[in-house]
C-alpha cells in the first residue's frame, strides 16, 4: 500500500511534536483519518491534505496532552536529524553550529515553528504553506519575517544587526 | 520604494515569492541602499545555514508497516459507512438484469460445483492476505499499458487488465498470485476506501458460468467464467456496487470490439448494449 509524503508528514510531526513516539502516533492517525475522507492524497493537492490534517492532529494533541510547558527535549534532537556527510576538518564547529540551529528552530513558538519547517525543511511554497497552515499568504510572510528574527536572536544575542520584531 | 517598503518585500525577495516587478522594484532600491542590502544579506545566510543543517527527521523504517497494519484493520471497517448505499440501489436492478441478459446471451448456465466453496475461502483469504501483509500490488500503476505487459513474462496467460476510472472503479496495480495450484493475476481496483481484488485465470474447461455473489464474514465475492477465462472479484465493497464491477468487466473483457467502437473508453452505455452484436 502506498502511503504517499509519509517522510513530509514525519518531519513535520516531529517538529511540532518535538518527540519520537508523539509524532509517530500523530502520523499514524492522520493517515487513518486521511484514508476515512479521500482516495486519493498522492501530488501537491494531496501533500497539502496529508499535512493539514497532521498538523491539526498535532495542535489536538499537544491540547490534549501537555499544558505547554514549553521545554523542547533539545538533547535529542540533533542525534535524531537526518545527519549530513560530515568533513573532519570542521565536523566539530560544523556540528555545534547545526546543533545550536536546530535548537534554536526548535525552540521558536509553534506557529513560527511551522512555517519555518515548511519553507526551510519541506521547500514549500508560500501559496501551499498558507493551506495547510490555513492562514492567508501575507500572514505566512509575515510569520517567517518575525520567526527568522528570533532565530536571528537566539543565534546571535549580542548583535542584533536587523530589523526589531514587527515591522514598527 | 523606500526602506519601510523594501523591508516588508524583504522576505517574498528571499524566497522568491515576488511578482518579477515587486523583485525588479526591489533590486532597484537594493543598489541604492546599504541597510537594506545587509539586511538581505543577513536573511540569505541563515536559509542557507537552515539549509546546510539537513534539519528533516526522515520516517523510522518501522512506522510505514505500522500504519500498513492499522489501515488493513480499518479498511473493512469502513464498509459499515454505507450512505452511499442507498444511491446505488437501483444500479443494483441495472447489474441484475445486465447480469442476466449476458447470461441468456450466452446461453449457458453453469451450477457451482462443490470446489467454489473452498476457492471462495482461499479467494477471499487472498483478498485479506493482501490487505494485512500490505503486499497490496507488486506493479503499481493506473495504467493498463504498464500493468499490463509487466503480466507478459510471468504468465502462461495474458490477463484482460482495463482501467476503469471513468465508472468509479480506479486501477491501482497488480500482482502475482499462487492459487488454485496455479500462478493467477490479481488485479487491484480502488473504489472509495474499499480495495476489490481481482483474480484472473484460464478457466480449467473453458466453461462459462454466470456471475455468482457469495458472502463470507463480511466479503462479497463475484465469480464467473467467460471467454476460456475465470475471475474472481473480491472486496468488503456492498454487493450492488460489486455487482456492478462485475458486470462492467464482462462487457469489457468478453467484448473488446464494442469497448473500442466506444470514443475514448467512456460510454459504458454503448458497452452493455453490445452483447447481441455477435
Amino acid at each position: 500500500m502506498a502511503l504517499p509524503h509519509l517522510d513530509a508528514a514525519y518531519n513535520l510531526a516531529r517538529w511540532m511534536m518535538r518527540h519520537d513516539q508523539d509524532a509517530e502516533d500523530v502520523v499514524q492517525e492522520a493517515f487513518l483519518r486521511a484514508f476515512r475522507y479521500f482516495q486519493n492524497f498522492e501530488g501537491e493537492t494531496g501533500r497539502s491534505w496529508i499535512l493539514q490534517i497532521v498538523r491539526n492532529t498535532c495542535y489536538t494533541w499537544l491540547a490534549r496532552q501537555r499544558p505547554a510547558t514549553g521545554t523542547p527535549a533539545t538533547n535529542r534532537l540533533v542525534a535524531d536529524v537526518v545527519s549530513p556527510s560530515p568533513d573532519p576538518e570542521t565536523m566539530l564547529t560544523r556540528h555545534e553550529d547545526r546543533q545550536l540551529l536546530l535548537q534554536a528552530v526548535e525552540a521558536l513558538p509553534a506557529e513560527f515553528r511551522e512555517v519555518i519547517v515548511l519553507r526551510e525543511f519541506e521547500g514549500l511554497a508560500y501559496k501551499e504553506i498558507a493551506r495547510i497552515v490555513e492562514v492567508p499568504v501575507g500572514t505566512v510572510m509575515s510569520r517567517l519575517a518575525r520567526g527568522r528574527e528570533r532565530l536571528h536572536e537566539s543565534l546571535d544575542p549580542n548583535r542584533k544587526g536587523g530589523a526589531p520584531d514587527g515591522l514598527s | 520604494m523606500d526602506c519601510r517598503e523594501a523591508e516588508y518585500l524583504l522576505h517574498g525577495y528571499v524566497d522568491g515569492e515576488l511578482e518579477l516587478a515587486g523583485s525588479y522594484e526591489f533590486e532597484r532600491h537594493l543598489a541604492g541602499c546599504a541597510t537594506c542590502a545587509a539586511k538581505l544579506a543577513r536573511e540569505q545566510s541563515l536559509r542557507a545555514r537552515l539549509a546546510g543543517s539537513a534539519g528533516s527527521f526522515r520516517s523510522p523504517p518501522h512506522l510505514k508497516s505500522k500504519i500498513e497494519s492499522a489501515l488493513a484493520e480499518v479498511i473493512p471497517a469502513a464498509d459499515i459507512r454505507s450512505r452511499a448505499s442507498q444511491r446505488h440501489a437501483h444500479r443494483l436492478l441495472t447489474a441484475v438484469v445486465a447480469a442476466g441478459l449476458c447470461g441468456v446471451a450466452l446461453m449457458i448456465l453453469f451450477r457451482p460445483d462443490a470446489t467454489d466453496a473452498l476457492l471462495v475461502r482461499q479467494v477471499r483469504d487472498s483478498h485479506v492476505r493482501s490487505l494485512m501483509a500490505a503486499h497490496l500490488y507488486d506493479v503499481e500503476s493506473s495504467d493498463q499499458h504498464t500493468v499490463k505487459p509487466w503480466f507478459a513474462g510471468r504468465l502462461d496467460f495474458a490477463p484482460w487488465v482495463s482501467n476503469l476510472a471513468d465508472e468509479g472503479f480506479r486501477l491501482v496495480g497488480g500482482r502475482l498470485e499462487y492459487f488454485d495450484n496455479r500462478a493467477v493475476a490479481a488485479l487491484v481496483f480502488r473504489r472509495r476506501d474499499h480495495v476489490i481484488n481481482l483474480l484472473t485465470w484460464p478457466a480449467p474447461n473453458g466453461a462459462t458460468t454466470s456471475p455468482q455473489l457469495d458472502r463470507l464474514e463480511g466479503y462479497q465475492i463475484v465469480h464467473w467464467s467467460a471467454g476460456g477465462m475465470t475471475y474472481w472479484a473480491v472486496s468488503d465493497l456492498n454487493a450492488a456496487e460489486l455487482q456492478d464491477f462485475a458486470t462492467l468487466v464482462q462487457s469489457r473483457a468478453n467484448f473488446p470490439d464494442a469497448n473500442r467502437a466506444a470514443p475514448a473508453e467512456q460510454s459504458p452505455a454503448n458497452t452493455s448494449a453490445s452483447p447481441d452484436r455477435r
